[in-house]
């Protein structure tokens, strides 16, 4: 070992890559060894978690990196190039590879894979109270001799097998790289040694062993062969690269050596299952099967699910109300003791209004967020959403939509950010930006305060969730009908295949779920304060200056010399709207009513729009700045609601809610969109092709409503 | 026995094996992960309520979601079909394999003494309603084709 890294405190470093398919459970595994910390980042150049757990363990401090879960090491998706340049490129001890050890043959594909990179290996055999309860009997000594790596049964979920796991880190890594052990059919192993003879012959270095390296060349492996033209040695070889594909082609019967390579792993999986492992009894999907009969069911299945959805935005609206009255009493305190501490100052209202109530206005709303989150996220786990996807495909496949698309736009309904990255699980470019084009008619959880308000205004408290329900529905249907007319105008072409794996129905681990959760409600959070707290100053700014100190005086007379409280309070109510329609906020306002006056908007809900392109919790902190003034700040909420009754009509407040429903997301969304669509130009597209269609729809729900009104 | 009919639908139950992934390299590489491998045996398990998606078991057990253009690339031999399919066979005898679940039908095929491990011979397949002789007692019986499709068979050879 000439490359011990040693940490200050003495202890050796051991860097460990861990690899496995997706549902693995890979990291529950991680999630599961004690005072691990975690921290989470990005790949370079592209926006895969990653995800880098420390810990330490007697002289040793282990660094994880948790690598996306692939199927394979090809260049086929964004996680498998991470995953195989990782492995490639990046410097890391020993792989930990984590295997579902009730689906154990396809998982040793990749085991395969991994095993022909020749580098240390430990295998965790995840999921072994399940394969027990399966009947699936694993020899692990076995196993481990067939395949040349450690072999250790684990279980995340019951915590067992942990400490062995890490004892056979430390063992694997303190001792000697064994020879690779993998044994292809004979055809390969020949030229695997022919390749290896040659470049024996001319004293070749390489970082890997050369058994890899030829493994790598006959996959046509494009790194491997990109380094190699460099090389004075590569007009030799190639010859005899040519002859061995020569002889595999005659071999196999085929000119793909992708197919001949797949064989190779495929029988060594097989190989390995049919010595090592027993399958006692054929119930292993007994209970999926019976739970599929049901969920999935040709007639129900639909049913049940949206049943199941309409439950979660009921709870999202009824569980969510209660914490929401005590952050909303907590921040209307913080507005007065701050308004209190600070005296009549511009100061204290810039923090007091700006600031805290932007921000407060936000906050409200992580209830809603958090509940709305922990239904995706159990949805998620317990192997359910891959039932869904499948119920939907038929009929997303009518309007160009993919099965998996589904996964994605269902994540908009909490926050459009996680959801245009959620879209990367679609392969094909094409599929892919469709998707992201109509993420956005998903209404959002930030403009759930918006919907809250104008429903609350508008209907009758018990009907208010039905209402919201109809239009998170509504959303959906004309997002699908956007995605048909795109599929057949802009996104002409060839689909994608379509094929996904259905997970077995798991209990679900509320750590895991929490992890989740708690994660999406602290970028909320940070959202709050960063854009919203930015964009809440800037409103305030835009609504308070400049100065009118004439008006201000002229006001302040009449005001004095009022007859009596309300006249007065009247008096100070005009002169605060004056002040605003003035300010540099009531210019826009104004600028732009002409645009919003055939959908039924005065410049006030014009304004609110358009600082809704920062934050959509925005619009409800604006709306409160423009209708709210002159109430006592303690009535804020409700008062809102009063003063949004009186000042605007039914159709323009159902021409609202749809042009909320459909027009750009906010900044920070639409940051992550242009990121994953690739480019500025796609967001010019969104952001013509969002506010083209609200507008109309718009102004059609402004005309129909009232005329049925 | 090659399947790249269009006008053919896959019915749950059905198994067939592969024999080639097709020409398609995205597909044959997609279903390669997947476990799918020519001389995997796929069992079609059920179809998606709105249009061509359908779930498939492969031979270990695990399920996987497909499209219809998906199974249509795939080269596969059908060993198991609903009876309502056979004419893709020709006219052979059948060993009825397995029998749908419902009242009224379990009750007509039990009065015929249609049962699994009964032998059949469809006499003029692809005409409905469709004839069918028992070959234990030479009886024969009409099937509709709500009927037919409820009944699982393979090839009786010989």
């Amino acid at each position: 070992m000439n490359d011990v890294a040693k940490h200050q405190s003495g202890r050796k470093i051991i860097k460990v890559a861990l690899v496995g398919q997706p549902n693995v459970g890979k990291s529950a595994l991680i999630n599961s060894i004690g005072n691990a910390r975690l921290k989470v980042g990005n790949f370079s150049g592209v926006t895969v978690k990653k995800e880098v757990v420390r810990f330490v363990r007697g002289d040793y401090e282990f660094k994880i990196t948790d690598l996306p879960g692939s199927y394979s090491l090809t260049d086929y998706t964004i996680e498998e190039r991470v995953t195989k340049k990782y492995l490639d490129e990046d410097e890391y001890d020993l792989i930990l590879n984590v295997v579902d050890s009730t689906n154990i043959e396809r998982n040793l594909y990749l085991t395969t894979e991994l095993l022909a990179l020749n580098k240390k290996i430990v295998i965790a055999l995840n999921m072994t109270d399940e394969a027990v309860n399966e009947g699936v009997h694993i020899n692990e000594q076995q196993l481990s001799k067939i395949l040349g790596a450690r072999c250790v049964k684990t279980s995340a979920l019951k915590k067992t097998g942990i400490d062995e796991l890490i004892d056979a880190i430390i063992e694997t890594y303190n001792s000697k790289l064994p020879d690779l052990h993998l044994q292809f059919s004979e055809p390969f192993e020949e030229e695997i040694a022919n390749i290896v003879d040659f470049l024996q012959a001319k004293k070749f270095q390489c970082k890997i062993s050369l058994k890899a390296l030829a493994i790598k060349l006959l996959r046509e492996d494009r790194q491997a062969y990109q380094r190699f033209h460099e090389e004075p040695i590569w007009i030799e070889l190639l010859p005899i690269i040519n002859k061995a594909y020569q002889h595999l082609y005659l071999h196999y019967g085929t000119k793909d050596l992708e197919d001949i390579f797949n064989d190779e792993k495929n029988a060594v999986a097989k190989g390995a299952v049919a010595e090592t492992v027993v399958f006692e009894k054929d119930n292993r999907l007994s209970l999926t099967d019976k739970i599929d009969a049901l969920l999935m069911h040709q007639v129900v299945g639909l049913p049940i699910f949206l049943f199941m959805m309409w439950g979660l935005f009921q709870l999202t609206f009824d569980i969510g109300s209660i914490p929401m009255d005590w952050i909303d009493a907590f921040f209307v305190a913080l507005i007065d003791g701050t308004k209190n501490f600070l005296g009549h100052t511009e100061l204290a209202s810039v923090i007091a209004d700006g600031a805290i109530a932007g921000v407060g206005a936000v906050v409200l709303f992580l209830p809603n967020i958090i509940i709305l989150f922990f239904g995706i996220a159990l949805l998620e786990t317990t192997g359910y959403m891959s039932r869904v996807a499948f119920l939907l495909d038929g009929f997303f496949h009518k309007f160009g939509l993919h099965g998996k698309s589904f996964i994605p736009l269902v994540t908009g309904f909490g926050c459009s950010v996680p959801a245009y990255m959620a879209s990367r699980t679609l392969k094909n470019d094409r599929d892919r930006l469709l998707t992201l084009f109509i993420i956005g008619f998903m209404s959002c959880g930030a403009r759930l305060p918006i919907y809250v308000l104008f429903v609350g205004a508008f209907f009758a408290e018990h009907h208010a969730g039905n209402i919201l329900f109809l239009i998170y529905i509504s959303g959906a249907l004309l997002g699908i009908l956007a995605a048909k007319i795109l599929k057949m105008t802009v996104f002409k072409g060839k689909d994608e295949p379509f094929v996904m794996e259905m997970p077995k129905y798991r209990l679900p681990s509320f750590k895991l779920i929490w992890h989740t959760v708690s994660g999406q409600a602290l970028m909320y959070l940070k959202k709050a304060g960063t854009f919203i707290l930015m964009a809440s100053v800037l409103v305030w700014f835009a609504s308070n200056y400049p100065k009118q100190p004439e008006l201000e005086q002229a006001y302040q007379i009449k005001i004095e010399q009022a007859a009596d409280d309300a006249q007065a309070k009247a008096l100070s109510n005009e002169l605060a709207l004056s002040k605003l329609e003035n300010s540099y906020l009531g210019m826009i306002g104004h600028a732009s009513e002409p645009f919003f006056a055939p959908l039924g908007y005065d410049w006030r809900m014009a304004v609110a729009l358009e600082t809704g392109l920062a934050a959509k919790e925005v619009v409800v902190a604006t709306l409160g700045v423009l209708y709210g003034l002159g109430d006592d700040i303690t009535e804020q909420h409700t008062g809102l609601i009063e003063k949004i009754r009186e000042n605007i009509s039914l159709p323009a407040g159902i021409s609202f809610i749809v042009f909320v429903m459909i027009y750009l997301p906010c900044l920070a969304a639409s940051m992550v969109f242009m990121r994953e669509a690739g480019g500025w130009k796609y967001l010019g597209y969104l952001f013509i092709f969002t506010t083209v269609t609200a507008w109309l729809l718009s102004f059609a729900a402004f005309h129909i409503t009232r005329m049925l009104v | 026995m090659l399947n790249r009919s269009h006008d053919y639908q896959p019915m749950p139950g059905s198994e067939c094996l592969i024999t080639d992934l097709g020409n398609d390299p995205q597909v044959a590489q997609h279903l390669a992960q997947m476990g799918v491998l020519p001389g995997t045996r796929l069992r079609i398990v059920r179809l998606a309520p709105l249009g061509d998606t359908l779930e498939v078991a492969v031979e270990q057990g695990e399920l996987l979601a497909l499209r219809r253009d998906e199974l249509d690339a795939l080269a596969c031999q059908y060993q198991v079909l609903p009876l309502s399919q056979v004419e893709r066979w020709g006219p052979e005898l059948y060993r009825v394999l397995s029998l749908a679940k419902g009242h009224t039908f379990r009750d007509r095929v039990d009065r015929h003494g249609i049962e699994p491990g009964s032998i059949l011979q469809v006499l003029h397949p692809g005409q409905w309603p469709l004839r069918v002789e028992m070959e234990k007692n030479g009886e024969s019986l009409i099937l509709g084709h709500g009927e037919a499709v409820k009944i699982l068979v393979e090839r009786a050879d010989g």
